[in-house]
């Protein structure tokens, strides 16, 4: 009898939590890169009075591993929704319009869910691919790691992110990726430099302007917006643009990719 | 026994009742239809593999063939018609093709290739010649181990552009899509796929065609198979030199391929070697526009180490070594007499090229072993030439 009570009891308490549990609402992070406090732009983004123009032609990077801080102080997952720009691990970030080349489409936030205290402070993730699947064929792969433009065939891993176009005149290249890469006596590819970098950025809760292309109409999601600053990988800490090789980096030499990795919180260990 | 039995019993059960007599032939008449409709289909598809390594050496192995990409005629057919297609890059003016010609063993006889925006490579185009047996392909790179990871090198290659892919897939998707022969080459080949004209299938066709790109029909093959005349007395001294400690040659350029970078099936342990031939100077004054393995592994020990690339058809693919710096056979066995390029004493350059003496007999029977391994059925084969020349 008194085993019969207990399991009752346990039926009820289950019930009551699953019906008291709050609905997992959707939301969606949207970005902007900003330079000389204006968003960046695909194309010219000229600032006349520090007499620079920067043009744009293509600002793409994957992130995974997202986390919220909420209002709480405490740092929770973001899950990510699978369907388009993201699979369940990663998502690309995708601010090129085809001003230059590639395609018209872009992709400026993230999509998915977390149980972080709202309202929440900041936002913070890892630029890259996971190292367990950065080397597998992008041939049989799905969602933003078919794009091939991200992948860095004779690393044989995904450009982590990449920075093109021009800086008065200058070409500026900064690609990453993990280097210094080789396989074990198993075929599993280990790198000397994984090249994960780091970003963070505050939240202001906001109106989504447009509704994230993986949601259908029915769909509502809450909106936070975040900005992140380019300023760092153009201007040197003495106020002056960063020297002309320092625009070429990519990811395989600290002194070209030294205002890279230190935006993206990288640490280069010199072998 | 009693399978007879029952399907007789079946049988005298029919009679019985006529309808189910004629529904059951005319299942079985479909089913039998069917079966034979389906065994023509596979046939047309499938590869008859003998008839594809008939011109092996008795005592060659095969090579490997990923099982996510069986090799079927159709793809291979596929896979030449891509090879040699000028669509593939940014301005339709370049193939597969344009940089790997046929007579050429596939090189392209200059030292650096152009790509579609005028970019030249910075390493030589290497020979195709037995493709399907590397264990790594291209010059300095082990992560790339098959053919279909090596396509999406030239196509999506940035610095220096090539095919020039990058952010224009789907520009090259259309055009070949408006050609409705050859998206019919892609339904027989992919068959079943709504939409077979894509990036994969593009990759797994070309990969497919070069496999079947075999070199071993040469005088030298003809000797080894037992015919003692197909090399003359100097070949044959030639050949002795060639494989002797002396000279060291066969080291890095040994095995049925004449490279040691060699992958077949059955093999316990897949061989991938990069040598620093002393054509690399150090403390490096001259960077051959390479760094080597180096660049890939970032370690200094491996600056200067390159695959050593096969010597068959060695007599057709000059300019020799990865930067395509030496213009003849006769300039490359001088490198290997001096023992690399005078002053240019890599700590990492390979303990076998250490320098040797020749009479000038034997460099010229040295010579003409090296010419033993031109195969000219290779060279005008038509099932590899480009079939929008026919």
């Amino acid at each position: 009898m008194k085993t019969r009570l207990t399991y009752c009891l346990h039926v009820l308490l289950t019930l009551n939590l699953t019906a008291c549990k709050p609905k997992n609402e959707i939301e969606s992070i949207s970005f902007e890169f900003m330079l000389n406090d204006q968003p960046l732009r695909c194309g010219d983004n000229t600032a006349t009075d520090l007499k620079i123009n920067f043009q744009l032609h293509d600002l793409r990077l994957f992130a995974h591993s997202i986390q919220i801080t909420g209002a709480d102080g405490l740092k929770l997952p973001f899950e990510l929704i699978e369907g388009g720009y993201q699979t369940s691990q990663v998502v690309l970030l995708d601010f090129e319009d085809g001003c230059h080349n590639g395609s018209n489409s872009m992709n400026k936030s993230f999509v998915g869910h977390s149980k972080a205290t709202k309202p929440w402070k900041e936002v913070s993730f890892h630029v890259g691919v996971p190292p367990e699947f950065n080397h597998n064929s992008p041939l049989n792969a799905h969602g933003p790691l078919t794009i091939m433009d991200m992948h860095w065939s004779w690393q044989s891993g995904y450009k982590f992110m990449r920075l093109d176009g021009k800086l008065n005149g200058t070409p500026v290249r900064m690609h990453l990726g993990s280097a210094g890469c080789s396989q074990d006596t198993e075929q599993k590819v280990i790198c000397l430099h994984n090249n994960i970098g780091e970003l963070s950025a505050g939240l202001i809760q906001t109106q989504a302007h447009t509704q994230p292309q993986i949601l259908n109409e029915e769909e509502s999601a809450a909106h936070s917006h975040a900005k992140l600053r380019i300023d760092p990988l153009l201007w040197a800490s003495n106020g002056q643009l960063v020297e002309d090789h320092q625009l070429h980096c990519m990811a395989n030499d600290y002194d070209q990719c030294h205002a890279l990795f230190s935006w993206l919180n990288i640490q280069w260990e010199r072998r | 026994m009693s399978s007879v039995w029952e399907t007789s019993k079946t049988l005298v059960n029919s009679s019985r009742h006529p309808t189910l007599a004629i529904g059951l032939a005319t299942i079985s008449l479909i089913t039998t239809l069917g079966i034979i409709l389906f065994s023509l289909y596979c046939r047309t598809i499938t590869l008859n593999n003998d008839a594809l390594w008939a011109n092996l050496p008795y005592n060659m192995p095969l090579p490997n063939v990923p099982e996510n990409n069986p090799l079927t005629e159709h793809k291979i057919e596929l896979g030449r018609y891509l090879f040699y297609d000028e669509r593939l890059s940014l301005n339709s003016d370049i193939s597969c093709g344009s940089c790997h010609q046929q007579h050429l063993a596939f090189t392209n006889g200059t030292a650096k290739s152009s790509g579609t925006t005028g970019d030249l490579h910075h390493l030589n185009a290497m020979s195709l010649a037995n493709v399907a047996y590397s264990s790594s392909l291209t010059w300095a790179n082990p992560l790339v181990n098959s053919l279909e990871h090596q396509a999406l090198l030239p196509m999506f290659s940035e610095q220096p552009v090539e095919m020039g892919w990058t952010g224009i897939t789907e520009r090259i998707l259309n055009r070949l899509n408006q050609d409705s022969a050859l998206v019919e080459l892609f339904s027989l080949a992919f068959p079943n796929e709504k939409r077979p004209v894509n990036l994969k299938n593009i990759v797994y066709a070309i990969a497919s065609f070069e496999r079947t790109l075999l070199s071993f029909q040469s005088p030298y093959d003809a000797y080894m198979a037992g015919d003692r005349a197909a090399l003359n007395a100097s070949q044959k001294r030639g050949m002795a030199l060639f494989m002797s400690e002396r000279l060291e040659c066969f080291h890095c350029h040994g095995g049925p391929t004449f490279t040691d970078s060699l992958s077949h099936n059955g093999q316990l342990e897949k061989r991938v070697a990069f040598h620093n031939n002393g054509l690399y100077s150090y403390p490096k004054t001259q960077t051959f526009g390479h760094n080597g393995l180096a660049e890939l592994s970032l370690n200094e020990s491996d600056a200067g180490r390159f695959k050593a690339p096969t010597l068959r058809n060695i007599e057709v693919t000059a300019p020799y070594m990865h930067d395509g710096s030496v213009a003849t056979l006769e300039e490359v066995i001088e490198h290997y007499e001096q023992g690399g390029i005078a002053g240019f004493d890599h700590p990492q350059k390979s303990i076998f090229v250490r320098g040797f003496i020749l009479t000038d007999e034997e460099r010229t029977d040295l010579l003409n072993f090296l010419m033993a391994l031109t195969d000219e059925e290779f060279l005008t084969n038509p099932k590899f030439a480009n079939p929008y020349n026919s």
